[in-house]
């Protein structure tokens, strides 16, 4: 007796549920809970609710105890996804969403493409943010090694202006290696801003007097043997070509890893795009199978490419090619994240 | 589905132009309405012509075949004063295998070879059969006119 009424007042939550009137439903389910006792029917009604109403931490505790209660249970498990989309935990959420999909196909219910949707956003909103994680791992490697090859750079020079030194005059002490290291260097700067400086004085057309008048300046306190700055220039060279080799290495797998290209023979003939579900005709060709029957329906009774009669029946499920797409997907997660 | 198909053959035709025809959107943000040009096969009377055409994609694309219309006037059995083009694969025997590049292309032979048996216009189609230099010779004044 009480068990019926119980029922009547879910009922009752549902209708709510349909109103949109979220609390009112809550209410009725929070009853039925007190008459009929541990149901996981009613928790996981009320967790639909408390998703409507953005309450997460409600939705996760109904959905879990609806689990505790029954863990076959599909709608729990597709809840508890939706719950960790929100708290942003992808893993998870792609966790539940795959045993909501094995689940259906072990209890032959289906709910549509709305757990398929769902992973396919946790999906890709995962690849998204291990893509953004990767990029940024890449350039502060990318700066590491530039600062690294700066660094080695000014040590050889160091190391060569010191031996120089030695062999000119053994007394000499290190801080005046450092000094033409120096010295050296902020020669190589101005050189470079005064090439700047006269391409602009030539575009412009501005008097290039300034420009004359630094460099001036500049060889009047620069005395550095011409061995020793020949010297010097060469490992300058060389570290400005491995500084260019390594810029165009990563260079190189940046514009690879964005040639995000499927290979023809995984896509359809028909909408273009990769084959997640292929079937085979008669004559050996291969398309998606919503593309085939699509055509069958809408067309011709016609194999579009072999152009000879074809029905339903005949297609058959082409599980090598759908071997190859699944291996294909697993190893470029961003065909996800393009889907829609 | 049609959005990823149409930009797909968008690519394939900038990838690999097909000789005498392009085709593109004509507004970068609405894949559904290109705008398409032949030019006169120059075993025809339409050659040294160029000829505009409009083409819309239906939403279910390839399932539906595209709309596609001369908006340049040209002299044609095939082909009406408002452009419409009577061409089999547009109509009954589109297939979903077939791309605007190929239709195009089908498009470049029907104006080198008309089909007078299934004509859009009998007069022309008439003329086409029985006084040859005289449809030559007005598709080669409207080609002058219009398409050049």
């Amino acid at each position: 007796m009480t068990a019926e009424k119980g029922e009547a007042i879910k009922e009752k939550g549902n209708k709510h549920f349909l109103q949109k009137k979220y609390n009112d439903a809550i209410h009725c389910y929070n009853q039925a809970l007190k008459q009929n006792g541990e149901k996981a029917i009613y928790y996981v009604n009320r967790a639909l609710c408390y998703i409507k109403l953005k309450q997460w931490d409600k939705v996760y505790q109904d959905a879990r105890h609806c689990l505790d209660l029954d863990p076959n249970y599909i709608k729990a498990h597709a809840y508890l996804g939706q719950y960790y989309i929100e708290q942003q935990q992808y893993d998870e959420a792609i966790t539940y969403f795959k045993q909501a999909l094995e689940l259906c196909k072990i209890q032959n219910k289906n709910f549509g493409d709305e757990i398929q949707r769902l992973l396919r956003y946790a999906q890709k909103r995962r690849f998204s943010i291990m893509e953004h994680k990767r990029i940024e791992n890449e350039i502060s490697l990318q700066t590491y090694l530039r600062s690294l090859i700066q660094t080695d750079k000014e040590r050889r020079m160091q190391l060569r202006i010191e031996k120089y030194l030695e062999d000119k005059d053994p007394t000499q002490s290190s801080t005046n290696s450092l000094s033409i290291l120096k010295q050296f260097l902020s020669k190589i700067m101005n050189r470079h801003n005064q090439q700047i400086t006269t391409s602009l004085a030539s575009v412009v057309s501005v008097s290039p007097k300034v420009a004359t008048t630094t460099t001036h300046n500049n060889e009047m306190n620069v005395a550095i043997d011409q061995q020793l700055e020949q010297a010097l220039q060469d490992i300058e060279q060389s570290a400005d070509q491995s500084l260019n080799e390594m810029n165009i290495l990563f260079n190189e797998v940046d514009v690879r890893r964005k040639r995000r290209e499927i290979p023809e023979y995984l896509t359809c003939k028909l909408c273009y795009d990769l084959m997640r579900d292929p079937v085979i005709t008669p004559f050996g060709i291969t398309y998606c199978r919503s593309c085939i029957e699509e055509n069958l329906y809408k067309v011709s009774h016609l194999d579009p490419i072999a152009n000879k009669p074809l029905v339903v029946d005949q297609l058959v499920n082409n599980l090598v090619l759908k071997e190859i797409v699944e291996k294909f997907i697993k190893e470029n997660e961003w065909v996800n994240s393009e889907c829609f | 589905m049609a959005l990823n198909r149409i930009s797909k053959e968008l690519q394939d035709l900038q990838r690999e132009p097909p000789a005498n025809v392009s085709a593109g959107p004509i507004h970068s943000s609405d894949m559904y309405n290109w705008q398409a040009t032949i030019l006169g096969p120059s075993d025809s009377p339409y050659q040294s012509g160029v000829f505009f055409l409009a083409i819309t994609f239906p939403s279910d694309y390839p399932f539906k075949p595209p709309h596609i219309h001369f908006t340049t006037k040209i002299y044609h059995p095939n082909i009406n004063t408002n452009g419409s083009i009577c061409l089999d694969i547009l109509r009954s025997n589109w297939s979903p295998a077939l791309t605007i590049s190929k239709v195009l292309l089908s498009i470049c032979s029907l104006l080198c070879d008309p089909n007078p048996d299934d004509p859009l216009v009998p007069e022309i189609a008439r003329q086409y059969k029985h006084d040859r230099d005289g449809y030559n010779a007005t598709a080669r004044n409207w080609t002058k006119k219009y398409a050049t």
